[in-house]
């Protein structure tokens, strides 16, 4: 009779073992997933950084471009670079967002210089940067699938404690924010 | 029978969440059927090209194992061609796994709207800059003028004049390890390992969460006739196998195939299904290549 209890005992344990370490091991390998596709999503906007200078200098050589827009685009790409050290991944959400709105408005006031965009040097930039920003937003959309799942499993009975217990925090979404969603406003005088 | 109705509640509800949140799935892109290299859907491109493009295709996957597929659909179901053609690339997976060597090349016609999308592998090989030359120069003129199979063909040709400098083999070679146990014991313990991860793997696949409770039963008769006196080991076999089972069959519906019992390794069944004698190798995409429209 002692033998089956101490089996069952044995058994319980075992059990648990399992249970705790795969529980564990699961969590770990979903935070690596996000770690991954968060890194690419840097990747991706450090590529986007890097074609500001040019597409800037192209676009100044327009007769009267306005000077604003360039501005607000060079001055959110200096706020995403300094962000990236703070490795704070809501800081640099907020940081990248703000970097979108300066890039779209960019692009739909280039809309309007037609001339600028029959030039060979741009129609070449506006490849890189139609592929740029379609990479930036399958990167979001893998980041985002995949931070799902984990705070799912992180905020879920029972797992729940083992998440508390070593610190698995729920993970911010990357959203976009109001600013982004709007329509940048287009100024057609010229 | 106050108990009987909150039981019978109970599991109303419990269905009802299940059902509620199976529904909540995304919009359907109802991706065509897939039909070897070349998937007409929209049925746009002549026979004799499609069969000639279908020959080109398969010689290039036999040369250089990437694999390209040209993909005509009737409709986008109001996504854009950028996430349309990532989302089929993919759900196909073009190219082969771990080196991404796909390319998917998407013409929506009544859209209006054509991709290349480009592998993460082949980035190199065809910038998007390249893709646009093809796209721009070549393949969109042919589409103005409705002569689709004919922009098609020399969007093929292009695409594969551009990518033919890249060789996989080598690195396909290198993804594949071959180290193999140093010992007998290791070799054993592999084996139990990968025994125990199948079975658990067989046990939380099945709908059933009993099967583990019949095995250690079974499993406990057996030791039983081996040596009598375990005899209780019957009904603890029993109860440990039923408990296992029942943990691990919850937990792989909760997790879906993130478990490590029920990881890869042995689902040899997985990814096929589709028609056409061929299926691609697993690629996955990053969002290069370049779109046009018409």
């Amino acid at each position: 009779m002692l033998l089956t209890v101490i089996l069952i005992v044995v058994g319980a344990i075992v059990l648990m073992g399992t249970w705790l370490s795969s529980s564990y091991n699961n969590l770990v390998t979903l935070r690596g997933g996000i770690d991954n596709a968060w890194s690419n999503v840097q990747v991706q906007y450090q590529r986007r950084a890097d074609l500001v200078p040019q597409l800037v200098s192209t676009v100044k050589g327009a007769a009267n471009f306005e000077q604003e827009t360039l501005t607000a685009v060079t001055e959110a790409r200096t706020k995403w670079l300094g962000s990236q050290q703070s490795g704070d991944i809501s800081q640099e959400i907020d940081a990248a967002n703000q970097f979108d709105s300066a890039m779209s408005r960019l692009l739909v006031t280039v809309e309007s210089y037609p001339t600028l965009k029959a030039t060979e040097n741009f129609q070449a930039l506006q490849a890189q940067l139609e592929g740029t920003e379609n990479r930036i937003s399958v990167s979001r959309k893998q980041f985002n699938d995949i931070v799902l799942p984990y705070n799912i499993r992180v905020k879920r009975f029972p797992t729940v404690f083992i998440a508390n217990m070593f610190g698995f925090d729920p993970q911010p979404f990357f959203e976009a924010n109001q600013k982004a969603q709007d329509a940048p406003v287009v100024n057609f005088q010229q | 029978m106050i108990k009987k109705i909150s039981i019978s509640l109970l599991l109303t509800i419990s269905f009802a969440s299940i059902a509620l949140a199976q529904n909540t799935k995304t919009p359907e892109f109802n991706f065509p059927a897939q039909d070897g290299y070349v998937t007409d859907a929209a049925n746009i491109i002549d026979d004799a090209t499609e069969n000639e493009l279908e020959t080109t295709l398969r010689n290039f996957e036999g040369e250089t194992s990437t694999e390209i597929a040209v993909v005509t659909v009737p409709s986008l179901n109001d996504y854009t061609v950028e996430e349309y053609t990532y989302e089929l690339g993919t759900a196909w997976g073009v190219g082969k796994k771990n080196v991404d060597n796909g390319i998917v090349f998407l013409v929506a016609p009544n859209e209006h709207k054509t991709r290349i999308e480009v592998g993460y592998g082949l980035e190199g090989a065809i910038p998007d800059i390249t893709g646009w030359g093809i796209l721009n120069k070549t393949v969109l003129p042919a589409f103005k003028i409705d002569d689709y199979s004919r922009g098609v063909q020399i969007g093929v040709n292009d695409i594969i004049r551009a990518s033919k400098d890249e060789d996989f083999a080598n690195q396909i070679a290198g993804t594949q390890s071959t180290d193999l146990p140093q010992n007998t014991i290791a070799a054993i313990m592999m084996f139990i390992f990968f025994f125990l991860s199948w079975f658990l793997s067989m046990l939380s696949r099945s709908k059933s969460w009993w099967a583990g409770g019949l095995f250690g039963v079974l499993g406990g008769i057996i030791l039983t006739i081996l040596i009598p006196a375990f005899w209780y080991a019957i009904i603890i076999l029993g109860i440990l196998g039923l408990s296992l089972d029942y943990l691990v069959s919850k937990n792989y519906q909760k997790a879906g195939k993130t478990s490590w019992w029920a990881g890869g390794g042995f689902n040899a069944g997985s990814g096929s299904g589709s028609s056409g004698g061929h299926s691609f190798g697993g690629g996955s995409f990053g969002g290069g290549g370049a779109s046009g429209s018409w």
